[in-house]
């Protein structure tokens, strides 16, 4: 029999993986993100009252904290997306868009991608956003701001002129 | 519609294509490697409880014995010997991919690299050796990227010693974390992901002052360092963890000009020792007078929280 844990990374962890993938770029990183915050959530599982708001704030408190970034505010250069799944080779196009979403987000420093990720991925407020980074809703606001000047120098996503 | 939602409509649309794949792990297969590593890490910490009292009782009984690097090492419940040492010499890892076989894996340390930045003392033994041994074999075999025809790959050197049941030792190392492979076991594994196994395990504590680089030509450190000191000529207190966040506050993101304090000549020169989560040391010097510390190529001026952080830490 399944316990409430394995129940709840059945339902939910393909979901999380998705917003790991969106933040590392590279499906073995996302995985190790994400079964980083799952431990967090295993080790205290009896007194979490809301599990997935727990493990969507430990993955991006895990993020912000693994990903170096230069002091300076360089951003690395070699931080691009990995390769597509074996699935994805049918889909040349959305291939393409994934390589240049992940590119463009990867050009955000870490706590503008997290926020991205949470507002617009994980449909999260800037109050629910806040609480899982551990920052201000200010900070939000001024994170998601900052992160959509710089993506709207993305020809991806100025495509459509929606963005510029 | 409003420019900002269709801003949003976009952005909204184009993450959920991105992210439209699917993980190579099942849930089944997930939650069992979680509950592995949970229960890892459970050891970890009562390991690590015992050990604090037992050192406490130690220092009462017996003086102090220090080997090697002057850093208290990782305590396990069975030590079967030493934890494997570094090589006399820092590492070389620019040449050709490293291989070994592992064997059984008792201790693992993190060595320094020629070329390649002061660290702290990181070692992994027991337990947390073998998880990391597992944690390695059960990587996939490496597969090249598309991208790393062309990439242009930075130099992030890094080695592992790795001590075997049987005795002996091998050296594991690249001279980068991205687009490499070393060979483990006769099987090529992704060398970014080899030493994150090991640096997700590791426990690292900041060298003591009178050990730490004086002016650390080292780099930047991260965005969030794990440990931490303050020194100056009569002091040398470790930072909490706690007080460690604060100052990694501060790099969250590039702070803008301060005025800095005016002081006399009789001002005492801090250094702020930092470790990141790669056990790379960097040191900040004040110069004495400007609450402003400088490290090789990079400048920081404390917030007030870190400051405070700062003359909390000295007026213990």
């Amino acid at each position: 029999m399944s316990t409430p844990f394995e129940e709840f990374v059945t339902a939910r962890s393909g979901a999380l993986w998705r917003s790991a993938y969106l933040l590392t770029g590279d499906r073995q990183r996302a995985e190790d993100l994400l079964q980083t915050a799952l431990v967090k959530a295993w080790r205290r599982w009896g007194s979490i009252e809301r599990p997935e708001a727990y493990v969507r704030a430990a993955i991006a408190t895990t993020y912000t904290d693994w990903w170096r970034r230069r002091w300076s505010g360089e951003v690395p250069t070699d931080a691009v997306p990995d390769v597509p799944g074996v699935a994805e080779h049918a889909d040349p196009t959305g291939v393409e868009v994934r390589r240049d979403v992940l590119a463009a987000l990867a050009t955000l420093p870490r706590g503008q991608r997290a926020v991205v990720v949470l507002r617009y991925f994980d449909d999260l407020t800037e109050q629910q956003a806040a609480d899982a980074l551990g920052v201000s809703v200010g900070t939000v606001k001024s994170q998601t701001s900052r992160a959509l000047a710089a993506l709207r120098t993305s020809p991806l996503f100025a495509t459509e002129g929606e963005l510029s | 519609m409003s420019e900002t939602s269709h801003d949003d409509g976009r952005l909204r649309d184009l993450l959920e294509q991105a992210a439209r794949t699917t993980p190579d792990l099942s849930p089944a297969d997930r939650s069992t490697a979680v509950v592995r590593r949970g229960r890892a890490a459970r050891r970890r910490d009562r390991v690590l409880i015992g050990a604090a009292a037992l050192a406490v009782a130690a220092a009462v009984a017996v003086p102090l014995s220090l080997h090697g690097d002057d850093v208290p090492e990782v305590a396990t419940p069975t030590p079967a010997s030493e934890p494997v040492g570094c090589p006399a010499a820092p590492a070389d890892v620019t040449g050709p991919a490293t291989s070994a076989d592992l064997g059984e894996v008792t201790s693992v340390r993190l060595c320094p690299t020629v070329g390649g930045p002061v660290l702290a003392s990181a070692v992994l033994s027991g337990d947390e050796a073998a998880a990391f041994a597992a944690a390695v074999r059960a990587l996939p075999a490496y597969a090249p990227e598309d991208r790393c025809a062309t990439a242009s790959v930075a130099f992030e050197p890094w080695a592992l010693a790795i001590g075997r049941a049987d005795g002996g030792d091998v050296l594991v190392g690249s001279g980068t974390r991205h687009c490499s492979s070393v060979s483990i076991d006769g099987v090529r594994r992704d060398a970014g992901a080899v030493v994150q196994a090991f640096e997700d395990r590791a426990v690292l504590e900041a060298p003591r002052c009178d050990q730490a680089p004086a002016d650390a030509g080292l780099g930047p450190v991260a965005a969030r360092p794990r440990a931490g000191r303050i020194c100056t000529e009569d002091a040398d207190v470790p930072l909490s963890a706690e007080q460690t966040r604060v100052l990694g506050g501060d790099f969250e993101e590039p702070r803008g000009e301060r005025r800095g304090r005016s002081c006399g000549p009789a001002a005492p020169a801090r250094r702020v020792v930092l470790v990141d989560e790669r056990g790379v040391v960097t040191t900040w010097t004040d110069a004495g007078c400007a609450d402003v510390f400088h490290t090789d190529g990079a400048t920081w001026a404390p917030s007030d929280a870190a400051l405070q952080v700062i003359e909390d830490a000295l007026s213990r």
